[in-house]
């Protein structure tokens, strides 16, 4: 018996209006099409074939803490880039300091962190602006235009996202009315399009009630609603699955697969769970200790990973196809980031570290294939391993 | 494995458990049942896993719980098969029964005592066999406790031993093997990182030596490498020290590593009861094949092709009728929305729930099942 959802269909009409660079026209219409060809499934986008359109580049982040143990920098010298309608995976333990650099983008770091001077992060806007991130002030209206608008989040917790007072519907008009010159009427069209989107059945009755009124797997789906309401062109998710039960994560991992495709959003999905990562990331980023240890393409990150703690996470995996009578856990413990190794961050726990040198000097980035990078010195810059 | 009926350590029979629920409605409330669970029965063996999986709201939390009877079952039978006499844990009552809940330890008979009639004096002297590792390591630990108090507590709120040496040496021994470092013992929780606690957590569960203990999402919250320790530790040991766990967790994949069989329930019920490899190779439930087709595999190339169920779990307080699973089983028909499937054994030790069970056949091809099926035999 096949799915007897009406949606997801290809009209998305008043998503692809939100999509558009502003200023924008008054809506019109958000009328659906006919829904009666509905594609079957959303399959991965072949994106390789796309010519790659950089959104965001990242060079050289680095985020300090003052704490009461001093100063602390949990994110040390980050790059990455995000492609149009592309999703970039960073993966890595708790305290790697993942959200950490995603709030540096958003401009939502807390007080007693600063960002080092060299920190460079270049953003194209839906309009082609340039937009340094690393200048803008943090309470600025253009840092507030920046959320939302050009870049959406949505967390492992959609409370975070929503206020418990009001609707869903109105949390959701507000942010679309924020960005766009529409009417309240069609403010609403949008908002329940979105909810129907999103697979949430009802939506025009949905849409009336509070956050709390959702079971969870529901509320996580009307948080995605909500952040993109707003029409992002490029969406942070930090961990927006961890939570969910499989049956769930599927879903929401197809729509959000769907929806790029549609809108083509930049993603940076952020999640420990590697299988996770495998089918949802065009391009995998691998922290440790704040640092990205290694990058490329995710099929030659998995296949053949360059980086020892790369290598150690792929073992530590459960497998559904293998049954194993032990699991092979990455030796040692991550150090604290008050005590962050010299040289390496990795070389406390590494058994192929080489001594005098792991431990001296922290190893640059080297490029053993086109747009794989790792930094490791079992690795040279001509893609040879080297010890 | 010689004598599997001697094996047996816990047999559940018809096991419910009904939660009165106050539902506002316009001018009066009405208070309704919610069954969170609805007639389990299963049996587990001693030093064997048995995994338990689901989606959330199915009753894991719920069966482990009244196992352990820190809630009470509203019906059916827990039977601890206990060296020489059985006890029916679900007719302990009034002194005894408080005391249990206070120590939220289950403590069993060993000798010819009815653990219905016993004092609490003399519950103290018995030994406490079941225990609990929760999923949060963090908020089930006493922040002003030390760690050596933490793990020593059980053996103190049991009445199990009075002597601070004798205690200290358990603790030590316990603590040696779940790999905590000694020196630590004296500080407080807060000094540990999660995988730590979930070791000071385990080794409070193992300290009092149980035959049972319910392993509720323990590794759920840790990264994959730190679970992966865990789930190592917890098979090593109960490969020293037999103990039965009830493995309680939402990732599969976890669950197929730690488990010798596992049971996959949905809204207060168990659908399928296997052998590890049967159940994950050979499903025999399209629910537990939907589960398993829903799991991203760390693999680019492999099919990721998640079976769609219809609609949402339905709401505990309202059951579908017949098979719970016929609003979302791709598979139903007439039959399945009007009669209750048995729960039968289909094959040898593997039990389903389903009409057609005999005609649908879910193997993957793939998998090598490298681990012994049967559990280590417990020690004296
Ligand atoms: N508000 C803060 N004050 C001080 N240190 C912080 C703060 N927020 C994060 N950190 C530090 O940054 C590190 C990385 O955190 P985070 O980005 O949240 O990790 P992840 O998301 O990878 O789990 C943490 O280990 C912590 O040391
Ligand atoms: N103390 C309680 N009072 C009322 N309902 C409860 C209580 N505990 C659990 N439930 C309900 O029982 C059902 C099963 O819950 P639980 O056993 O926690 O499921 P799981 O562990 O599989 O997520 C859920 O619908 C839950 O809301
Ligand atoms: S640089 Fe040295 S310590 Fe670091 S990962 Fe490579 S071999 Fe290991
Ligand atoms: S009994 Fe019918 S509805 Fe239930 S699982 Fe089997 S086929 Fe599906
Ligand atoms: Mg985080
Ligand atoms: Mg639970």
């Amino acid at each position: 018996m096949p799915d007897q959802r009406p949606g997801p269909s290809p009209y998305g009409a008043a998503l692809r209006l939100l999509m558009e660079p502003a200023p924008n026209t008054a809506v019109t219409a958000v009328a659906k099409p006919p829904t009666a060809t509905a594609p079957a499934r959303a399959t991965r986008p072949d994106t390789r074939r796309a010519p790659a359109e950089t959104m965001l580049k990242v060079e050289n982040l680095s985020i300090s803490f003052r704490t009461d143990e001093g100063l602390i920098t949990p994110v040390q010298g980050v790059g990455f880039e995000v492609q149009a309608g592309r999703t970039l995976g960073l993966v890595g333990e708790s305290g790697s300091g993942k959200s950490v650099t995603t709030k540096a983008l958003m401009k939502l770091l807390p007080g007693n962190a600063a960002i080092a001077p060299e920190t460079r992060m270049h953003y194209t806007t839906k309009a082609g602006a340039e937009v340094r991130i690393d200048t803008l002030k943090p309470g600025s209206r253009a840092a507030r235009q920046l959320r939302g608008g050009e870049i959406g989040m949505i967390f492992q917790e959609p409370m975070a996202s929503f206020s418990p007072v009001y609707t869903i519907g109105n949390q959701m008009m507000e942010a679309i009315r924020l960005h766009k010159a529409v009417g309240r009427k069609d403010a609403r069209a949008i908002a329940i399009e979105m909810l129907d989107r999103v697979g949430i059945s009802n939506p025009s009755g949905r849409i009336d009630q509070y956050p709390h009124d959702l079971s969870g797997g529901m509320r996580q789906r009307a948080m995605i609603a909500l952040a993109l309401s707003a029409g992002p062109r490029l969406l942070i998710a930090d961990e927006p699955t961890t939570a969910l039960d499989v049956t769930i994560q599927a879903q929401v991992l197809e729509l959000m697969r769907e929806l790029q495709r549609d809108l083509g959003m930049g993603m940076i999905f952020i999640t420990h769970d590697l299988g996770v990562i495998a089918q949802i990331a065009d391009e995998i980023a691998v922290m440790y200790l704040g640092t990205i240890v290694e990058r490329g393409p995710t099929r030659e990150v998995i296949r053949d990973p360059k980086h020892p703690y790369t290598q150690g996470l792929l073992r530590a995996i459960p497998s559904l196809d293998h049954l194993q009578d032990r699991l092979t856990p990455v030796p040692g413990d991550i150090p604290s980031p008050t005590e962050r190794p010299k040289g390496c961050p990795f070389h406390t726990r590494c058994a192929q570290a080489l001594v005098g040198t792991c431990d001296r000097k922290p190893p640059e980035e080297v490029f053993p294939s086109r747009g794989h990078g790792v930094r490791c010195w079992l690795h040279d810059g001509n893609g040879r391993s080297v010890a | 494995m010689s004598d599997v009926a001697n094996d047996l350590l816990i047999e559940v029979k018809n096991l419910e458990v009904r939660f009165p629920i106050r539902l506002k409605k316009l001018f009066r409330t009405e208070l309704q049942e919610l069954r969170a669970v609805d007639g389990v029965s299963f049996d587990i063996r001693r030093g064997e896993t048995v995994g338990l999986v689901g989606e959330s709201g199915s009753g894991k939390t719920t069966v482990g719980r009244a196992i352990l009877r820190a809630i009470d079952p509203t019906a059916g039978e827990v039977t601890f098969h206990c060296c020489d006499r059985d006890v029916d844990l679900a007719e302990l009552e009034g002194e005894s029964l408080r005391e249990f809940r206070k120590n939220m330890n289950m403590v069993f008979s060993e000798g010819s005592h009815s653990l219905a009639t016993m004092t609490s004096d003399m519950l103290r002297a018995f030994r406490p066999r079941m225990n609990l590792v929760f999923q949060d390591p963090y908020s089930s630990l006493n922040p002003r406790m030390t760690v050596r108090d933490i793990i020593a507590e059980p053996l103190i709120a049991s009445g199990m031993m009075k002597s601070r040496a004798k205690i200290d040496e358990r603790v030590r021994e316990i603590a040696a093997r779940c790999k905590l470092n000694l020196e630590h013992l004296r500080r407080f929780p807060h000094a540990f990182s999660g995988g730590q606690r979930q070791r000071i957590c385990i080794a409070r569960a193992l300290v009092t030596r149980p035959d049972f203990v319910v392993c509720d999402e323990s590794v759920s919250a840790l990264d994959v490498s730190i679970q992966a320790e865990i789930v190592n530790l917890l098979k090593d040991l109960q490969d020293e020290m037999g103990v039965a766990f009830l493995f309680i967790a939402h990732d599969l994949s976890v669950v197929a590593q730690m488990s010798h069989r596992v049971a996959v329930m949905y809204v207060g019920k168990f659908v399928e009861y296997a052998p590890t490899a049967s159940l994950f190779f050979h499903p025999r439930h399209p629910y537990t094949h939907a589960l398993l087709s829903a799991v991203p595999h760390a693999d680019p190339d492999a099919a990721f092709d998640p079976i769609r169920l219809v609609g949402e779990i339905p709401n505990p307080l309202d059951v579908p009728s017949g098979c719970r699973f016929h609003t979302r089983c791709p598979f139903a028909v007439e039959a399945c929305r009007r009669e209750t499937p048995e729960w039968r054994e289909i094959a040898a030790d593997h039990f389903v729930s389903c009409h057609r069970a005999d005609e649908l056949d879910f193997s993957r091809p793939a998998g090598t099942a490298s681990r012994a099926e049967t559990p280590v035999k417990a020690q004296g």
